[in-house]
Formats: C-alpha cells, structure tokens, sequence
C-alpha cells in the first residue's frame, strides 16, 4: 500500500501565528523566540499527515532557551572577541568547530526525540563518534581536496541522518550511493557558472550605459561596488541552485531508505522546486517580508506532496521503545537543552 | 456530560483505536474495544496541550497513553474545568482573529521602528560608558598597520611643519574634551589611494594625509576637521557602531527566526540601510562638535564648511550612495553647519 503525506497547514492561519510570534518575541527582546518555535514548529508538525493521523511535536520552550541562550552567548563571546581582540577571535573559531558536531548530534537529537506520530517517538542512534567523522574529519577535508570531495560531504550528511533515525525499536537503514550527490553538483555547478556569467554581463552592460559619461570614475568605489553585486548575485545563484541540489539528491535519498520493511518514494521535480525557490524569493522581497509564511508552507507542501510511504503491512504493528531503555536517559538529557542549528 | 469522538494510541504500539469518549466533569471513561476492557481516567491526572490553529487536540493519559481529536469545543470545555492552559490560550486567543493579528502587526511595526530608533541608540550609549576605552587598543593598533600596508604611506611633510600642525591639534583636543586630552595622537601619512583624508581610531590616534594638509588654506580650516575626528573618538563612535550592528543583527535574526534561512538572506538589504543611518547620524554629532567648537572660537562654520567642500571636490566622480552613504552628502552637511550657524547667531562671517 502506498500512503501519501497530506500537507493541511493554512496560510492565513499560519500568518497569524507567525505574527503574534514575532511580535511576542521581539517585545520580550528575544525570550518569547523558544515559545514561538515550538508554536509554529507544533503546528507545522499537526498538519503533517499520514494515514490519517498527525505529527505532534513535544519539544518544550524551556529546553529551547537554554539552547538559545548558550548560542547566543557563544555568538556574543565571538563578536567581542573578533572586534576587540581578533587574535583571540581566530582561537575561539577554531574551538566551536570542535564544538560544532557536538552541537549538531544534539540537535538532531532532540529534534527526532521530541517528534511522534501516533504516540510513538522518533529517536536519533547517531554516537558523537559518527558526528565528528561527518562535521569535523570529512568537512576539513573539503577544502583540501579543492571542494571535490564536497558532494561527498553532503552525502555522508545525508548518510549519518537518515540512516540513524528510528521510530520506536524500529530502526532505519540507508543505503544510499554518492554518484547522485556528484552528478546534482555538477549540473548545479554548470548551470551557476552560465547563469553567473549571463547575469553579471547584462548587469554590466546596464551600469554601464546608465553611467556613461563622467559619473563612476573613483576607482575604490568601483571595486567596492562591483564585489558588492558580485557576491549579492552570487549568493541568490548558489541559494537557488540548492533547491536544484535539493531535489535530485533527496528524491535518491528517500529512495534508499527503509524503515522496517516501510518504503519511501519522493517524486520531485528539480525545475518546478527551482521555479518554487525563485518565486517564493522574488514574493518576501516584494512584500518586505510579509509572504514569508505563505512561501514556507507553498514549499512544505510542495516536497510533501512528493513524499509517500509504502507499507505492506499499514502502520498498526510499531512498537515503543521500553522506557528503561538506557538510552532512553540520555533523550532525557537531550530534551534539557534544545539546539537548534539549521542543516 | 459530554461526548466526543477521539483516536486512542496507547503509547506501547503505534495501533490507532477509535473511541467515543464520555466526560461528565471529573473522569474520561471509554471503552477499549480490541481488548473488551475500560478504561478511566480522572481529569486531574491528564494534561492537555495548548491549542495551535484548528490542528487536532492531544489529550495526555497518565502513564504515557494519548487521546487525539478534532472536537474543540469538547477540549476547551476539559481545559475550562482543569484551569489548564490559561496563558497559551491567551495566544490562541491572539492569533484566532484577524483584528487581534491586525493589532498586534502594527504594534509589532512600532516596536521595531522604537527599537531601531531609541533602544539600540541608547543602550550604545550606556553599554559603551561601562566598557573601558582600552579594549578597543589592539584592535586599533591593528587597524592602522592593515592600512599601513594597503593605502597609506609615510609622510612628506617636514618636522617642523608637523610639529606646528600638532601643536594645533592639541589646542583643538583641549578644547573639545579637557579632561581626556592626553590620550589623543596625530598622525601624518600620504594617502596613497585614498588621497585627501582624514580618518579617527577608537584609541584616539587621528590620521591626517598630506594630501589634506594642503588642501587646507587656513588653520581654522584644519582645526575644523581635527575637532569632527576627536568628537568620533570622544563619543566613542566606533564602539557603539560595533554595539549597535551587533543589535540590529541580534534584532533581524529573532525577525527571521534563523540565521541560515532565505529571511537572514534578504533582510542583508535592511541591515545595511539602518547601519548607515547610524553612521550617518554619528558624521552629524561630530559636525556638531566641530561647528559648536569653531562658534565658540567665533570663527563661525565657515572654514569647515569650506574644507567639506574642496574635499567633496577632490574626489571627482564618486558615486552618490544617497541613503547608502555613511557621510551625509556634502550639500545636506554644509546645510546642516549653515543652520547651526544661525541658531549660534550668526558667528562671524
């Protein structure tokens, strides 16, 4: 039997939460963000159906601040370091890579930990063993190896997710292949570079005959000017190029999950996600922001529609993880601090 | 009593039950038809989780199983009789009406505009008092040596000629902060690519280019440029520059929600335009203290209004940023010293 997720989340209706978050949190100058998460991540999850139940999700705002507050003083520690003593700033960097994984392995944690679906948990196996090989070993080789081994790094990402997660006692296996990975980067890299070089030089030819004449000639301002465009415009190229990325790797990776004996099937279209991305940028630029939760939920349900489960044998037979499981303690300390670190 | 129709999960498998459940006010009885037994729970034991939107409502069993339906009136009824949820349900209550929301977007406006406007500002203000002025002496220090090493050079101007222009520069420090003139230096270098300059460091060192010397036809006329850079330094510009980006940053990132995301992405744009208008409103204070200081010495705003604008024309072409600009255009400046000179009463002209 093939079941497909059904997306019911309402613009509107996620608008108006949207709102009174940000204005909760930012009148509370920021300690309202960890109730706020959990509102909105809360309803995104119950609208998350399949088979006819939803997600729910559990996280609680107090575990949220905490990790908000330990973020934010390693941001601040990091700013003042950089500004009044940037040879300190060099060694603090190199000391949250190492936390970084840490950080990560956490996060994932509680994310799967605090997620149910008829009353049963997600759990996430992966060690901090794997999270260091995956965000510290293979994301310091990349720049060795002159970002060849780039594609690979998503991959093992992708690897060390998905093949860590479990529902209940049943866990997921991942066999997925790193050839996807480097055919998506590839055509995302040659489809950049096009789109790069077509851009600049009609943005170049533009300037100039709008500036003809005696206008630009201080040189400084020049470069300043056109590094400024260059990294804008390049920056809106790689953001876009992910969802191209984005699709042709995850439609491979689901594929080549299992859950159990449950199949996945995502049928993503590279160019009508790519199409979603651009619209979906050029409508929070238009409206300043405002049609950021409509663009949100267009993209959620969008992936979502694309996502089904197979199962021979319907969802009825999971079972729980018994709660004297040993691990079992240690979600209980994953769920004293949240982390959240966008992946 | 009421009655409602609910999924019953019981925590150990993923099986779902439907069952209709009986509340008369105190328990919730329903029967559990796969295994023929019933089952009972007092209200006091159960805990509800706050409404989000019209999403199916979760009613906690003690002992970890799990009630789910879409009957909220039924729901609110339980909550209502538990006392549960008063504050979350105040949020529900917000976000459920478009008025509410309508409401709470203009305040959300105001508070914005509030906080980029008089909190950042003047938190900057009392967070740069408390901190020391020597942190900012390493970063200075390594400040003048990048610039050293890309845009300056050193100076041809002889000793002596060095020596008056410092004499007047510690008149003019003496003059605008009395009580901390000793810790300001003036430097001399030539402006390699930068040409006619002159530039402040937190730690009171004041570059000045050859280039700008010459330019100048008068003291005053240097004197007004050397009192807009001590004001920078005395003001402590340069910290709450840094503490007021830091804010606006810490102030778009709870807006966007995360720092990885599209929302960080676009919101580049703002944070650029609400940085530069504080530069901009720091080039004001210190034109300011430049011209209350030339005033005082009643030599009226004149000279330094003369050198912004042979420093203006010394950079022929370069583009108007407009509101992109960390200095006010020149016209708008010399305007502004214009209308400081009257409200002085006119100076001498």
């Amino acid at each position: 039997m093939r079941y497909r997720f059904a997306f019911t989340a309402i613009t509107g209706e996620y608008f108006r939460i949207w709102i009174v978050n940000l204005f909760l949190t930012v009148i509370t100058l920021g300690v309202y963000a960890a109730w706020a998460k959990v509102r909105s991540r809360r309803y995104i999850w119950a609208n998350i159906n399949l088979a006819g139940h939803p997600f729910t999700f559990h996280g609680r705002p107090a575990a949220i601040l905490r990790g908000n507050m330990i973020i934010a003083a390693l941001f601040i520690a990091y700013v003042s370091m950089k500004r009044f003593e940037p040879s300190f700033a060099g060694i603090l960097f190199i000391l949250f890579t190492f936390i970084f994984p840490f950080l990560v392995c956490k996060s994932l944690r509680f994310n799967a930990h605090n997620t149910s679906y008829r009353n049963i948990r997600f759990h996430f196996r992966g060690t901090l063993r794997e999270s260091y090989e995956t965000y510290l070993l293979f994301a310091g080789i990349v720049p060795f190896t002159l970002f060849l081994f780039f594609p690979a790094w998503q991959f093992y990402k992708k690897r060390f997710f998905l093949g860590n997660l479990a529902y209940g006692t049943t866990g997921s296996s991942f066999a997925g292949r790193k050839g996807p990975f480097y055919k998506a980067y590839f055509f995302a890299v040659v489809l950049g570079i096009i789109v790069f070089i077509a851009l600049s030089s009609l943005a170049a030819v533009g300037v100039h005959r709008l500036t003809t004449g005696s206008a630009v000639e201080w040189g400084p301002l020049k470069v300043i000017y056109s590094l400024f465009f260059t990294y804008l415009l390049g920056a809106t190229i790689l953001y876009t190029l992910q969802a191209l990325v984005y699709s042709m790797t995850m439609n491979h990776c689901w594929e080549k999950t299992r859950l159990g004996e449950v199949r996945f099937v995502s049928t993503l279209k590279a160019r009508r996600l790519l199409f979603i991305r651009i619209t979906n940028m050029a409508a929070i630029l238009c409206s300043l922001g405002l049609l950021i939760p409509w663009a949100k939920i267009r993209r959620t349900r969008y992936i979502l529609d694309n996502l089904a489960v197979v199962t021979s044998r319907g969802f009825d037979g999971f079972a729980s993880r018994d709660a004297s499981d040993t691990t079992a303690v240690g979600d209980a300390a994953t769920d004293f601090v949240g982390i959240e670190i966008g992946l | 009593m009421i009655r409602f129709d609910a999924h019953f999960f019981d925590g150990r498998t993923s099986r779902a039950l439907p069952v209709t459940v009986d509340f008369d006010g105190v328990t919730l009885a329903f029967g559990n038809e796969m295994d023929g037994t019933a089952v009972r729970a007092s209200i006091i034991d159960c805990s509800i989780d706050p409404a989000v939107g019209r999403t199916k409502r979760s009613i906690r069993l003690p002992g970890g199983p799990l009630l789910q339906t879409y009957d909220h009136n039924a729901v609110r009824t339980m909550e209502r009789s538990l006392g549960v949820n008063r504050s979350s349900g105040l949020v529900h209550f917000l976000e459920s009406r478009w008025k509410m929301v309508a409401v709470c977007m203009v305040c959300l406006a105001l508070a914005i505009f509030a906080l980029v406007y008089y909190a950042i500002p003047h938190a900057s203000v009392r967070v740069a008092r408390i901190i020391p002025p020597e942190v900012m002496a390493s970063a200075s220090t390594n400040t003048l040596k990048i610039f050293d090493a890309r845009f300056l050079g050193p100076s041809g101007l002889t000793a002596e000629r060095q020596d008056e222009i410092r004499g007047l520069f510690e008149d003019v420090a003496r003059n605008i902060d009395p009580g901390g003139a000793t810790g300001y230096r003036l430097e001399f270098r030539t402006g390699k690519t930068i040409g006619a300059n002159a530039f402040a460091l937190p730690s009171g060192i004041i570059i000045v280019t050859d280039e700008l010397v010459s330019l100048s036809e008068s003291d005053d006329e240097l004197a007004g440029i050397f009192a807009h850079e001590i004001a920078h330094v005395k003001n402590r510009h340069a910290l709450r520059s840094i503490l007021q980006s830091t804010g606006v940053f810490f102030l778009i990132t709870l807006l966007s929600g995360d720092v990885t995301s599209i929302t960080s992405f676009a919101a580049f744009l703002p944070t650029l335009l609400i940085e530069s208008g504080y530069s901009r409103e720091f080039e004001r204070e210190a034109d300011q203290a430049a011209a209350s200081f030339l005033i005082a010495g009643d030599k009226g705003t004149v000279p330094f209004r003369k050198m912004l604008e042979k420093l203006d024309a010394s950079q022929p072409g370069a583009l108007k940023l407009g509101v992109f600009s960390d200095h006010p255009e020149t016209a708008k400046r010399i305007e502004h010293l214009k209308e400081l000179q009257r409200s002085a009463g006119g100076g001498s002209r």
